[in-house]
């Protein structure tokens, strides 16, 4: 199976959790996050601003209520303009409210891709390493497709954050 | 429930700010001061099932939210007067400036999807109301009509920078999710107003 497609069924399958909502920008409009979420029913997509720190605001709160979101990063580079939300809330939470409120969110982290088209340097970054130094929550980088499903599949019983770090390059791949 | 009067928030705040000044809580603490009566008045709004988000400087809507008094006493001698949290009465803070709208709307957005009457209740200072993450923050209560209001605390001051040298005459008129009052901090940012010495090193700021 192509790893595009390994995400892709792994969305439909967390769609299929009533607790799951996913959150982002242009995800319910041409694109659907790079296709992955063509087939997700539309009441599952939380379409927001393009304000990345909002969005993942958005993602805490609803997590404080029950919610599991899944909020869609489509490039590293736009990550940092929800780095306080990410790193100063998100993962900070349950151990500053001593445990008392959890916020399992799930953030898509897409490394952009040179191919077909070269974005240049502000479009192509990938801060795994640098997210890595920041936050205390698991940090997945699958690198096949049998990893995408198993990842995406063990996370619908997280207690608590995750980021996952897609590549777009692998997309197309069969691995 | 029996309401805490403004002698009461002034007396707890006066007993933490002795122990301070005896350098019983080596940690940062924000006082509040100067706005009981204001407080006193929109805490009649809010219910104890609704949300509330607070800041740095958060005693004041602890106890008036009706939490412990002994719990938030707690939370201050271990250093956590700053990051107070409690899910017996739904409150939350954070001590980053206009860190917690974002997350208010968020909770918002869920409780008003589970139809539910609660309500989020989220506290600011003029300072965060400079900031851009707050603005993202109010546009998407005001335009899906989510059950959030932000209270601006304006005391004038951002830190220590009072507006005429921030934006200076720059005033945002703000939709009627924004509630704002105005009042004159009785403390330092943060402190007592007085140095104080931590085992060899002072802390603290002037008045």
């Amino acid at each position: 199976m192509k790893y595009g497609k390994a995400v892709k069924k792994s969305m439909e399958m967390l769609a299929q959790d009533e607790r799951v909502i996913f959150v982002g920008y242009s995800i319910a409009y041409n694109g659907k996050a790079y296709g992955t979420l063509k087939d997700v029913p539309r009441e599952k997509i939380l379409e927001s601003p393009l304000a990345e720190n909002l969005m993942t605001g958005l993602g805490i709160g609803m997590s404080l209520e029950g919610f599991l979101p899944v909020v869609f990063f489509e490039r590293h580079d736009f990550l940092l303009d929800a780095s306080d939300a990410i790193v100063n809330h998100l993962d900070k939470i349950e151990s500053i409210s001593k445990n008392q409120f959890k916020t399992p969110v799930i953030i898509r982290a897409v490394v952009g891709h040179d191919k077909p088209l070269d974005p240049g340097a502000q479009h192509l970054q990938d801060f795994t390493k640098a997210f890595r130094e920041m936050v205390n929550f698991p940090i997945y980088e699958p690198s096949t497709s049998k990893r995408v499903l198993d990842i995406y599949k063990s996370l619908l019983n997280t207690s608590g954050p995750a980021m996952v770090v897609e590549r777009k390059s692998l997309y197309n791949q069969e691995i | 429930m029996e309401k805490i009067t403004k002698q009461q928030l002034i007396d707890f705040e006066k007993k933490i700010k002795e122990a301070w000044n005896r350098a019983e809580i080596p940690y940062p603490v924000h006082f509040s001061g100067g706005n009981e009566d204001q407080l006193i008045k929109i805490f009649q709004e809010i219910k104890e099932e609704d949300y509330v988000f607070s800041t740095h400087r958060s005693h004041y809507h602890y106890l008036l939210k009706g939490g412990d008094p002994k719990n938030l006493v707690d939370m201050i001698f271990r250093g956590d007067s700053q990051h107070v949290y409690d899910k017996t009465i739904n409150f939350l803070s954070s001590s980053i400036v206009a860190g917690a709208p974002g997350i208010a709307v968020g909770v918002a957005e869920a409780i008003k999807r589970k139809n539910s009457k609660r309500h989020v209740w989220c506290f600011l200072g003029d300072g965060a109301e400079d900031q851009g993450h707050f603005y993202e923050a109010v546009r998407y209560v005001d335009g899906h009509d989510l059950p959030c209001k932000f209270v601006i605390e304006d005391n004038n001051l951002s830190i220590q920078t009072p507006k005429s040298e921030r934006y200076n005459k720059s005033e945002i008129k703000w939709p009627s999710c924004v509630k704002k009052y105005n009042y004159t901090l009785t403390y330092p940012h943060v402190g007592t107003g007085k140095w104080v010495d931590f085992g060899g090193l002072k802390a603290g700021t002037t008045l």
